[in-house]
């Protein structure tokens, strides 16, 4: 009995003095951190999920190469997010999956894209040539057929102890020239948690 | 029966060996304006203390706001604001919490601070210009506000309410942002930035004055009670470009936000342990009491019981846990005011006797749509 108690004792040295290992987990999976915001398998899924939804869309092909510039989304819920992770992961996935089916108009690098035409055709760097051996220029950057434009959005309760939380995160492709919207999806989850009794 | 006696001793002072100190010796330095100071006693404190990360990170941020450093402010709050968030414990933070003393468990803030860390993220990505993480957090501010104690579901802190409603101007939602308007005026209907007829294009944020500190009460220390630095002062002078363009008015009051809340559930167990110590000293004093009474064959246990209870009434720590944040202003005081766009120099002139902690003078760049945001922190 006086050994079970020692144990105890000990038991409660070793949980108050030592922390656990940083370890490596499923990003699908969620954490026991808990809380109720936007998680890694929330991400990975809606991207997994509008990234297939585009693709299986033959309307987006019918004119040929779709080309697609991407915006940011628009926040709406109440957590911080860095909401270009979505739409990077749906370009990823839509770049690694589609064959090039799809062509995505970077314009996060506009400037830089600009400064690098200026230098080319100033002379101040080398041209690079096609299998012709011809200079290698386009006319001008692209242009778009469609923009994928998002937000996310959130229906928030809590009761001081309790917090549920309802995001729904919608996809649009617009046509850049009528503004015409050609498709549009979204992916929805909703979140229960409780604060231990520490915390309350 | 010794051996189990001193054992659970142990347990007991094991798990009642590290309470969190807190921030008060930062809040020191950086009242009587040794802003330096504070900083590296904050950063020791965030690389020593583990449970009170989330406290130092906040104090830390409020310092990277003060200079203007705006990445590093969003960072330090974003941090705090994960650790805050969350929902799980470990299982030494609740053996300590509950057999040691509470300030060895993580800190994570009472539901007002929970608000204001939101608040300046809010606050902090409105100045670097992205307006949608600015609405998170003016909207997060008013989650935590709500849904605390009597007030269910309702938030009354007016300043999130109006720059909820701005942030919904800069993103084009005229009416979500009236809606917001709306309600930050029927709360505090005589502060003239929320009038219906206020108009501007610029938004000045002036926190004020040091906010509520946190005290133990009771006669173990198992009771929490805040008190108020009301002081503030007579008046707040906006000027821009030289000109004195008004004064800034009061819109919320962090003393009322942290009384409104309601009792909490881990108050209980306080209760329960500050009694078990009480009752424990008591027994332990009858005991060796009593002892010298009894014969002579019972002395001797009636001795040791005594003794045991004693030191079991010494080793359980009822008090409950003050560490809060120390540089949380008292009042948040608004003005709006037109400007043409363009470059502006503006410059926020407390009366005499208070000081602005950030640059005395700044610049702002008025937009030819939108609202542009001038934040300041006024101390004694």
């Amino acid at each position: 009995m006086v050994k079970s108690w020692w144990l105890a004792a000990a038991l409660a040295a070793s949980l108050v003095a030592c922390s656990s290992p940083t370890q490596r987990v499923d990003p699908d999976q969620d954490d026991a951190l808990g809380g109720t915001g936007v998680d890694s398998g929330d991400i990975r899924t809606t991207a997994d999920k509008i990234a297939r939804s585009i693709l299986a869309m033959d309307r987006l092909f019918a004119r040929g190469t779709p080309y697609v510039v991407v915006q940011d989304p628009k926040n709406e819920t109440r957590f911080q997010i860095n909401d270009s992770m979505i739409v990077d992961r749906i370009m990823t996935l839509l770049i690694q999956n589609s064959g090039g089916r799809v062509q995505f108009v970077d314009r996060e690098n506009w400037e830089v894209i600009q400064r690098e035409r200026a230098l080319k055709r100033s002379g101040a760097v080398s041209v690079p040539t096609d299998g012709q051996g011809q200079p290698n220029l386009a006319a001008a950057p692209l242009g778009t057929d469609y923009f994928l434009l998002s937000t996310l959005k959130s229906l928030s309760k809590t009761n001081g102890d309790a917090e549920s939380d309802y995001i729904v995160a919608t996809f649009r492709l617009t046509d850049s020239e009528t503004g015409a919207i050609l498709w549009q999806d979204d992916h929805e989850w909703k979140k229960v948690g409780e604060r231990g009794v520490l915390y309350r | 029966m010794c051996g189990r006696a001193v054992a659970f001793l142990a347990v007991l002072l094991a798990a009642s060996a590290c309470a969190s100190p807190g921030s008060g010796a930062a809040a020191r330095s950086w009242y009587a304006g040794d802003r330096d100071r504070a900083r590296s006693q904050l950063e020791e404190q965030l690389a020593d203390d583990e449970e009170g990360r989330a406290l130092y990170l906040n104090e830390l941020g409020v310092l990277a706001l003060e200079r203007r450093d705006l990445a590093e402010a969003l960072r330090l709050f974003t941090a705090a604001g994960q650790i805050m968030g969350a929902f799980g414990g470990s299982g030494s933070d609740a053996l300590g919490a509950i057999v040691g003393s509470e300030a060895s468990k993580q800190w994570r803030g009472d539901p007002h601070e929970r608000a204001m860390n939101s608040y300046y993220l809010g606050i902090v990505n409105y100045l670097l210009g992205v307006h949608d993480n600015a609405l998170a957090g003016f909207k997060n501010a008013i989650f935590n506000d709500s849904g605390q104690g009597e007030e269910a579901y309702d938030c009354d802190f007016a300043p999130a309410l109006f720059l909820e409603g701005l942030c919904y101007r800069q993103l084009a939602d005229p009416d979500m942002a009236e809606r917001s308007f709306a309600a930050a005026r029927q709360l505090v209907p005589g502060c003239p930035a929320l009038a219906a007829g206020a108009r501007g294009n610029v938004v000045v944020v002036v926190d004020v004055g040091r906010g509520p500190s946190k005290i133990a009460v009771g006669s173990n220390g198992e009771q929490t009670r805040f008190i108020a630095d009301a002081a503030s002062p007579a008046a707040i002078e906006v000027v821009a470009d030289g000109v004195p363009l008004g004064q800034t008015s009061k819109a919320g009051d962090l003393y009322f936000q942290a009384t409104t809340r309601g009792g909490r559930d881990f108050d209980s167990i306080l209760a329960t342990k500050s009694a078990v110590k009480s009752g424990a000293q008591v027994a332990g004093i009858g005991a060796l009491l009593i002892a010298d009474d009894l014969p002579r064959k019972h002395q001797g246990g009636a001795l040791l019981a005594g003794a045991a209870l004693l030191l079991t009434s010494l080793a359980v720590d009822a008090k409950a846990d003050t560490r809060h944040w120390t540089s949380l202003p008292n009042e948040v005081q608004l003005l709006r005011l037109e400007l043409p766009p363009g470059t502006h120099e503006v410059e926020i002139r407390p009366s005499s006797g208070w000081r602005v902690a950030g640059p005395v003078t700044q610049t702002v760049i008025v937009p030819t749509q939108g609202d542009a945001l001038v934040y300041q922190r006024v101390l004694r």
